[in-house]
């Protein structure tokens, strides 16, 4: 599955369309930028609430090209901006945390759910 | 579900459990580590899923009336947070994996 | 172990809750001798003299302008100038106080700016009267006496009873104070429960009083959180030291947070705290001041019928 896969589901708004499409590698899903820094593995999308600037700039470290941002919680212009700057999509989704999980996952695994 | 199969698939560890938890049910999962977006969850027989590991994530489970809470990462669990676990008359767990792989764990059994 | 602090008593909070209770206009002195531009030096030293104080303002159509202290006075005896009209030595740019802020918040000004008295305005910023430090000691003088002749009174009366619901009571949070952040909306959750209050109310405010302790926790200088509670309702008040939220507004949008990074590494800071107080109370209201401080009072109300919500 790619990045433009993920933009093609139902659940998904695009806020960030101008991004390097990539293969994602897997999903890892936390809101503490730490933990996210020490245990999500490259290539993979970040699934989280915590829609700020400082979480494209972990994104960016740990190399993870898209952020979905759930339960609909806005996303600021200035993380936009430094999504952009870096081509990191950014999605959101009126699912919360363990919905999205569940469903990157079924796609990741190629038995999208029904 | 049954609170010792939802153990049994994340082969968590367990740090407290009141009596009898291995029958106590959970309807739904939440997975955050933000307290506030803890707190505005409105669910019955609510399992908490964080990576979050601080008194205040028990403090915000048993606010919320949440049945058990996992803490995700293999993270330390401190004294504190097993008395205030024991207080609220909550399940406590730790398990090894990650948020995102604990609930696509949970999800697929929940499906099934 | 548990912090070695100790507890303040809670007659010490009831004395600090005053001063958060107690609005500005109802400490301050509302005979007000103020001068207009074009008077002089001297007209200010006179009124000094005839009415035994140190501080005149100076106002323009109701508006203050600047301020003529004592020392103002000196400077323009000294160089033989008592002649002049006043704005060439008033102090311009004066600090002015709302009527309507706690007396909270006149006290953090007082410890901020060096001056020894504040004109108080109304909404319109009119000129309505001046606070000094010996207001104050009168007016908590005046509480507490009333205070204790209440307390005697009652002293005597029924027996509390273990399932009656009222209840006053006041904690101090400390900044980043993580570990005791939470324990007064505990508290205050396990009375409401073993009264048997309906846990959807109990919910809502454990929600709203813990949110606020950690407000307190996170974002202040420290503070207290009140709970007054009666059969009808439950007020909750949370109040602190500073530093004052510049845009209200802002702080009451979702997602807005001017929390660093170690406050979220706590799990706080996601710019939901002050919007979930709103979300589940019946009313809810915010003042604050940049350096003075923040008040939030969230009321609950026990006889309802509660409105729908998921």
């Amino acid at each position: 599955m790619n990045i433009s896969d993920i933009q093609s589901l139902a659940a998904f708004t695009c806020v960030q369309s101008e991004y390097n499409d990539a293969v994602v590698a897997g999903g890892y899903t936390s809101d503490l930028l730490s933990d996210v820094m020490a245990h999500a593995e490259e290539g993979s999308v970040l699934i989280t609430i915590q829609a700020h600037k400082n979480t494209v700039a972990v994104a960016s470290l740990v190399g993870l090209p898209a952020i979905i941002v759930c339960n609909n919680r806005p996303v600021l212009d200035d993380m936009i901006d430094a999504a952009r700057a870096e081509g990191i999509a950014i999605f959101q989704t009126p699912d919360n945390q363990f919905q999205t999980s569940l469903l990157i996952a079924q796609h990741l695994a190629g038995c999208p759910a029904r | 579900m049954d609170l010792i199969r939802i153990a049994d698939v994340l082969d968590a560890e367990l740090v407290h459990g009141p009596k009898g938890w291995e029958r106590i049910h959970i309807g739904s999962v939440f997975a955050s580590d933000l307290m506030s977006d803890v707190l505005m969850s409105d669910r019955d027989a609510m399992l908490l899923i964080t990576s979050l590991s601080t008194e205040q994530s028990i403090r915000s489970a048993g606010i919320v009336g949440a049945e058990a809470v996992v803490v995700a990462n293999s993270k330390t669990v401190t004294d504190g947070m097993v008395d205030l676990a024991r207080e609220q008359g909550l399940a406590l767990f730790r398990t090894k994996f990650p948020k995102y792989e604990s609930c696509v764990r949970l999800g697929r059994i929940m499906e099934g | 172990m548990d912090n070695a602090q100790k507890e303040p008593l809670q007659s010490s909070l009831r004395v600090q809750e005053l001063i958060y209770g107690l609005k500005i206009s109802e400490v301050m002195t509302k005979k007000v001798f103020a001068v207009t531009r074009n008077c002089t030096m001297r007209d200010v030293q006179t009124i000094m003299k005839n009415n035994s104080i140190t501080g005149v303002p100076v106002v323009d159509s109701r508006r203050v302008v600047g301020i003529v202290s004592m020392n103002d006075i000196m400077n323009a005896l000294e160089k033989g100038a008592m002649d002049d009209v006043v704005t060439l030595w008033m102090v311009g740019e004066v600090q002015t106080l709302a009527e309507d802020m706690p007396l909270s918040f006149a006290i953090s000004a007082f410890n901020k700016f060096s001056f020894r008295r504040f004109p108080v305005v109304n909404k319109k910023n009119e000129l309505v009267g001046i606070i000094t430090f010996r207001n104050i000691n009168m007016a908590l003088i005046r509480e507490l006496s009333r205070q204790l002749r209440e307390m005697e009174s009652l002293h005597g009366g029924p027996p509390e009873r273990s399932d009656s619901l009222d209840l006053v009571k006041v904690y101090q949070l400390h900044r980043y104070d993580f570990e005791n952040g939470g324990k007064a909306s505990s508290e205050i959750k396990k009375f409401l429960k073993e009264r048997g209050i309906p846990p959807k109310i109990v919910r809502q405010v454990a929600v709203a009083s813990y949110e606020l302790e950690i407000n307190l926790v996170a974002h202040s200088n420290g503070g207290m959180l009140s709970f007054d509670i009666n059969a009808d309702r439950i007020k909750i008040s949370s109040h602190d030291r500073g530093p004052g939220i510049a845009d209200v507004e802002l702080a009451m949008t979702e997602g807005f947070s001017t929390a660093n990074e170690w406050i979220r590494s706590q799990g706080f800071g996601a710019g939901m705290g002050l919007p979930n107080v709103k979300r589940v109370s019946d009313e809810f209201a915010i003042q604050s001041a940049v350096g003075m401080g923040t008040m939030v009072r969230a009321v609950i109300n026990l006889k309802k019928e509660k409105k729908d919500e998921h």
